[in-house]
């Protein structure tokens, strides 16, 4: 049988909703209304996430193990709370790194278009 | 609306519904009470992405679960009636360009007359085409029938050996 690969490896960049669910999961766990309201915060009320796009989002982060379940008291079926792994720590830090050099690149591109 | 979405979330696979889709109808129930207050506007649009979410969450899932069980299944009787298939019209291909050579080699014009009979290489070339996107296309045909069988369980064809003892199995 063959191996199944992860969804998101260190090669593919992360989409914008992935970023910001594990960037809404470095703070503290949340349960999935949470996440919707914080993405939405954190983007500037700029992406607003539907249930089925987030929940899709939870599914593959949950498959790749960047995120794991969280038992919190009020933990029922109906309000799951998720946290960040160490795994998808790593990888969010990757991305960071990836970012911030494409920032630099892009800046130093501009300035020397300037000058 | 609570009715309307648990319908939507049909559309998605029984796997994932089992897992998430209690918890998508809270967070749903949550965020219409939220946008509500907004206005009709804001609660129309939320409407409209919520919809569209849906819509593109289940066919996502979809693509997922048909990738994973495609990995689990072994692809050789795909392989094999693919090459059957391939097979069947080289045989069938190869005996009519031979019959062809062997009529025009029998039935040849003499030098003197000019030749009057078409050039058949283009109908050649063209029933060729066909024959192979036939069987291609009836391989993968039976295939997805066989599938469609397995998954289901309902249709069980008989005439394919194997389907109906697998349909069986499943519950």
């Amino acid at each position: 049988m063959r191996k199944k690969l992860p969804p998101q490896t260190e090669a593919t960049p992360l989409t914008e909703p992935v970023f910001l669910v594990l960037l809404s999961l470095v703070q503290a766990p949340r349960h999935g209304y949470a996440l919707l309201k914080d993405t939405e915060t954190l983007s500037d009320g700029r992406v607003r996430l539907s249930t089925g796009t987030l929940y899709g989002v939870i599914h593959r982060l949950l498959e790749s193990k960047w995120i794991e379940r969280f038992e919190t008291d009020d933990t029922s079926r109906d309000k799951q709370s998720y946290r960040l792994t160490s795994r998808g720590r790593k990888f969010l830090q990757a991305e960071l790194a990836r970012m911030k050099q494409l920032t630099r690149a892009a800046t130093a591109c501009l300035k020397s278009s300037e000058a | 609306m609570r009715y309307a979405y648990e319908t939507l979330l049909r559309l998605y696979p029984n796997s994932y519904r089992a897992i998430f889709g209690k918890e998508m109808t809270s967070v749903f129930e949550l965020a219409t009470g939220d946008y509500r207050r907004h206005g009709l506007a804001t609660y129309a649009r939320f409407l409209c992405t919520e919809l569209l979410g849906l819509l593109t969450g289940a066919f996502a899932m979809w693509t997922d679960e048909y990738i994973s069980r495609s990995r689990r299944r072994p692809c050789t009787p795909f392989l094999i009636s693919l090459l059957a298939g391939a097979a069947i019209t080289v045989v069938f291909q190869g005996g009519f360009y031979l019959g062809m050579g062997q009529h025009k080699t029998t039935h040849a014009p003499a030098p003197q007359t000019p030749q009057t009979t078409p050039d058949l290489l283009l109908p050649l070339v063209i029933a060729g085409g066909v024959l192979v996107f036939i069987s291609v296309f009836s391989a993968a045909f039976v295939w997805n029938m066989r599938i469609i069988g397995n998954r289901t369980g309902r249709l069980k064809p008989i005439w394919m050996p194997g389907t109906a003892a697998s349909a069986r199995r499943r519950p």
